[in-house]
């Protein structure tokens, strides 16, 4: 049985996913890698793009979400603050 | 009466034990104000705001037993007595305001932390826990074994809840944030009783030092972490 995921491992599942697609996904590859509704995966790559980890871009004339500098960091971070979220129980 | 802790020797000794808990608790406060600022979530935040009053208990009680511990070098060296009495009566009223404002603090930060750690959202326990903090710091202020009594309990719960933690995460940082709040809840036994005993404020501080350089190795490894 899987475990629920907590809102920072859904980040860096989104994160995790554009990044490898080279940097940029189209919405609909986005929705299969990341696991979620389509409603819920909008919400959070809203708030992605409103932290500036994500930004929307077009790409041959189609929409494609685009990881930031920021996003990258958050991936390289991740681990850190998933350890210190595990060990604090948070 | 001014609050001076513990055995003259040890007077400035404990500056420097109390120095580490502030370096541990700005540490801690800085890593999750940037894992706040990562993730927007509240708890971060939260959590990083009850290690922040951690450091500034520590720093007003140090600010606070300065006045007496000079006083009483003074007291030594010049000797006079009409003028000693007047620093006395002066030092005494600093002392005591900044010894009751740091345990107000440190009661408020473990308080903000046993929230965050149970997460407790209801606002009316939070009232009400809020009202046996201002009781137990105001009206009782006066008592350090209250002080330590309670602190004694929050950390008991902080340590439990802790334990729990380690035995579904199993990981090494969980089991040191454990142990570090174990070490710490037993610090706490020494001060209770450091009105009987003198020298049990040199333990109490010395195990309570101890149980924050553990969660300073956990907090290290968990910033290094790759």
């Amino acid at each position: 049985m899987s475990m629920r995921r907590t809102k920072i491992e859904i980040i860096n599942d989104i994160l995790g996913a554009i990044q490898q697609k080279g940097g940029k996904i189209k919405p609909t590859h986005l929705l299969y890698k990341s696991n979620l509704s389509y409603k819920k995966m909008l919400e959070y790559v809203n708030e992605l793009i409103t932290k500036e980890m994500v930004k929307e871009d077009a790409f041959k004339g189609k929409k494609v979400y685009t990881i930031t500098d920021k996003g990258i960091s958050y991936i390289q971070e991740f681990k850190k603050i998933k350890e210190f979220s595990d060990s604090f129980g948070l | 009466m001014a609050y001076i802790f513990g055995p003259r020797w040890f007077y400035g000794i404990d500056y420097i034990f109390d120095l580490v808990s502030v370096i541990v608790g700005l540490l801690i406060c800085y890593f999750s104000y940037r894992t706040y600022k990562y993730t927007s979530q509240k708890k971060y935040f939260y959590f990083s705001a009850s290690f922040f009053l951690v450091a500034l208990a520590f720093i007003a009680k140090m600010l606070a037993t300065i006045p007496v511990y000079s006083k009483e070098l003074k007291v030594e060296t010049i000797g006079l007595v009409t003028v000693t009495s007047q620093i006395i009566n002066k030092v005494t009223w600093i002392n005591q305001f900044g010894v009751s404002i740091a345990r107000f603090v440190m009661l408020s930060a473990f308080l903000i932390l046993l929230l965050v750690a149970l997460k407790i959202n209801d606002k009316k326990i939070i009232a009400l826990f809020v009202y046996f903090l201002i009781i137990s710091t105001t009206l009782v202020g006066a008592s350090y074994i209250v002080f330590h009594i309670t602190l004694l309990i929050m950390l008991g719960i902080l340590f439990l809840n802790y334990r729990n933690n380690y035995l579904k995460v199993k990981s090494f940082n969980a089991k040191m944030v454990m142990y570090s709040f174990f070490v710490l809840a037993i610090s706490q036994v020494f001060f209770i009783f450091e009105g009987l005993v003198t020298h049990f404020y040199v333990i109490g501080e010395s195990i309570q030092l101890l149980g924050y350089l553990i969660l300073l190795f956990a907090i290290i490894k968990m910033m290094l972490k790759k």
